[in-house]
């Protein structure tokens, strides 16, 4: 897809969210989870590195994450850091150390409900800002050689974010959100003799994915505090020189401060 | 309702788990047993120093085949730089897919040395600033008592050859010149070539150089430049001066106005040269730096392993750096003052 047409349809998708009509904004307002959260998250990965080799690493790899979202009359934000590592992802008896982090600026706006089994589910959408950071580093020869390998590896994006809201009663809530690159600036480690494109590089979410998507069984414990627990799928992939990606399935634990 | 709803859930998240096996697939196939033939083989053919290092490498064939053998995956990494490190060579290396060369050897002396220099505590032997050229490459100025200093950091490219005059040029008045190559790990030739011909004054005989076992005749290094550098001159050289950058010293040495100050060079002498490539492709696309040429001191040695001693040892620890002092230089100083 060319730059121009992902520009036209990112100010479409901001147009319609900002002015859909019959937008009930109390209601979105008042079930949009605010407040301070952190996550801990642990999930099955897996990577692949052209820089290295075409070998497959997979393990578990931990997520630690703190989110801040607030929502106003019309519309909400949420910033979330999320951390996740590793030095047991392994090929075979090669294991690596796996390193990323990420930061995700959503912009929340709410597009409309609609009823399912007697309760309503409520929609939101908006524009986001990535940044995604990776480094592995793989133990070839035992530690205290000298003697390693290292890739690394980051993404810069604008994209699009979208969520819902299912509740069920008064304590109990499904959400889940969507996120996606539509256009990033992304670089990796190269070796730029072999390549006559150099690192970073302006491309498309054709040749970077930055994708995520998560579902919360959410619970309000008392008056401030809940708790969710959830899955998240997780993709990034540079598609570009020797061809990096990652993903990773996670069951997710999440503590809610409202404020 | 809840009580359907929660078991949806939950089977959607067993369904969902293991979504990342979807997008990320095993290597269908390997080449680990011909790429550990290749290596053995390309070694057995060029490597020209497994005589000298007494090494034999039939027997390292049979004692590393059976672990290739068993190497699944990315094992086989672990089976090149374990049998290439056998050859106790830093020149070798494995390169991976995507072009990350990883050296499989660091030599004792280089360890040693490593943290025993730092351009840093340099910088505080002078009154005024250091003049940087050649990208940050080469430092320059005149330390209190008209003593020139050039530290050139490598023989990398060719910044040498368009650089050098211009920091020679700077101390062509001082009483005495200190040539820092401390941490210098080599480079081209021609960046040697460069340095030398402004310390000689009549022609200087070449030490011996080897390719794939045949003598190379070079023709002698000659006077080059505007002016010629004849006052003393010191090299100051540590454990992690390496490839060219034990050359350099040894071919300094032979100039009568050159003293060596410090410690004996990290030593590795096979290289590569446009005629024979020391870069070799195994058949998966990883790749191996096996040295194909030979360099030798004028004594007829290589310097692999052995390196270049200074004429002066004076030796250089991390603690010494840590604390602020540079003894190698504070010894090169002193002598021009005496």
């Amino acid at each position: 897809m060319k730059p121009r047409s992902i520009i036209i349809i990112s100010a479409i998708v901001l147009f319609v969210a900002a002015e859909l009509t019959g937008q009930d904004t109390v209601n979105f307002k008042n079930i949009f989870t605010t407040g301070i959260s952190v996550e801990y998250g642990i999930g099955h990965y897996s990577v692949k590195d052209e820089f290295i080799s075409k070998e497959k690493y997979t393990g578990i790899l931990p997520c630690y994450s703190i989110e801040w979202a607030r929502f106003h009359h019309k519309n909400g934000y949420r910033l979330k850091f999320e951390y996740r590592i590793s030095n047991n992802i392994k090929n075979n008896n090669i294991s690596a150390e796996a390193k990323q982090f990420a930061f995700n600026q959503d912009f929340i706006y709410p597009v409309g409900s609609f009823s399912l089994l007697t309760k309503n589910i409520y929609i939101f959408l908006g524009p986001s800002i990535q940044y995604f950071y990776y480094d592995i580093k793989y133990d070839f020869v035992k530690p205290g050689t000298f003697i390693g390998s290292k890739t690394y590896g980051s993404t810069g994006s604008l994209g699009l974010n979208a969520a819902f809201i299912y509740q069920i009663s008064a304590k109990l809530k499904i959400d889940g959100s969507l996120r996606s690159n539509l256009f990033s600036v992304s670089g990796k480690v190269i070796d730029e003799e072999l390549f006559e494109e150099t690192s970073p590089r302006f491309l498309t979410f054709l040749t970077t994915t930055k994708f995520d998507f998560d579902f919360y069984l959410h619970y309000n414990l008392f008056y401030k505090i809940s708790v969710s627990l959830g899955y998240k799928f997780d993709l990034s992939r540079i598609n570009k020189w020797n061809p990096y990606i990652a993903a990773s399935d996670n069951l997710i634990i999440k503590l809610n401060y409202k404020f | 309702m809840s009580r359907i709803k929660i078991p949806i859930l939950i089977c959607s998240v067993i369904i969902l788990a293991g979504c990342e096996d979807l997008f990320v697939n095993q290597a269908e196939s390997n080449l680990n047993m011909e790429d550990f033939e290749a290596a053995w083989n390309r070694v057995d053919a060029v490597y020209p120093y497994l005589d000298y290092k007494q090494i034999d490498w039939d027997s390292i064939y049979v004692i590393y085949k059976p672990r290739a053998l068993n190497a699944k995956g990315d094992e086989i990494y672990t089976v090149l730089f374990e049998m290439l490190g056998e050859l106790k060579d830093r020149h070798i290396y494995v390169k991976t897919l995507g072009g990350n060369a990883i050296n499989t050897f660091q030599p004792p002396r280089w360890l040693k040395d490593k943290d025993a220099y730092d351009p840093v505590v340099v910088r505080d032997y002078f009154d005024e600033a250091l003049f940087v050229t050649g990208e940050g490459r080469i430092e320059y100025g005149i330390i209190p008592g008209n003593i020139g200093y050039i530290y050139m950091a490598t023989f990398d490219g060719d910044y040498l050859l368009n650089c050098f005059p211009e920091a020679l040029n700077f101390v062509k008045n001082t009483k005495g010149l200190i040539l820092d190559i401390r941490h210098n790990n080599g480079g081209s030739y021609q960046n040697l070539v460069a340095v030398v011909s402004r310390f000689i004054t009549s022609p200087l005989a070449k030490p011996d150089y080897y390719v794939l076992g045949e003598i190379i005749p070079l023709p002698p290094f000659e006077p080059q430049g505007y002016f010629q550098y004849v006052n003393p001159v010191i090299v100051l050289i540590n454990g992690v001066c390496y490839s060219t950058g034990d050359i350099f010293p040894e071919v300094m040495k032979q100039i009568s106005t050159v003293t060596l100050v410090g410690d004996t060079t990290g030593g590795g002498s096979s290289g590569s040269t446009s005629s024979a490539p020391a870069e070799y492709t195994l058949p998966s696309g990883k790749k191996i730096f096996v040295g194909t040429t030979d360099w030798r001191r004028y004594d007829g040695l290589p310097y692999e392993w052995i390196g270049v001693p200074p004429d002066i040892l004076v030796q250089q620890s991390k603690e010494d750096i840590e604390s602020g002092r540079d003894r190698q230089l504070e010894y090169a100083i002193n002598m021009f003052k005496e």
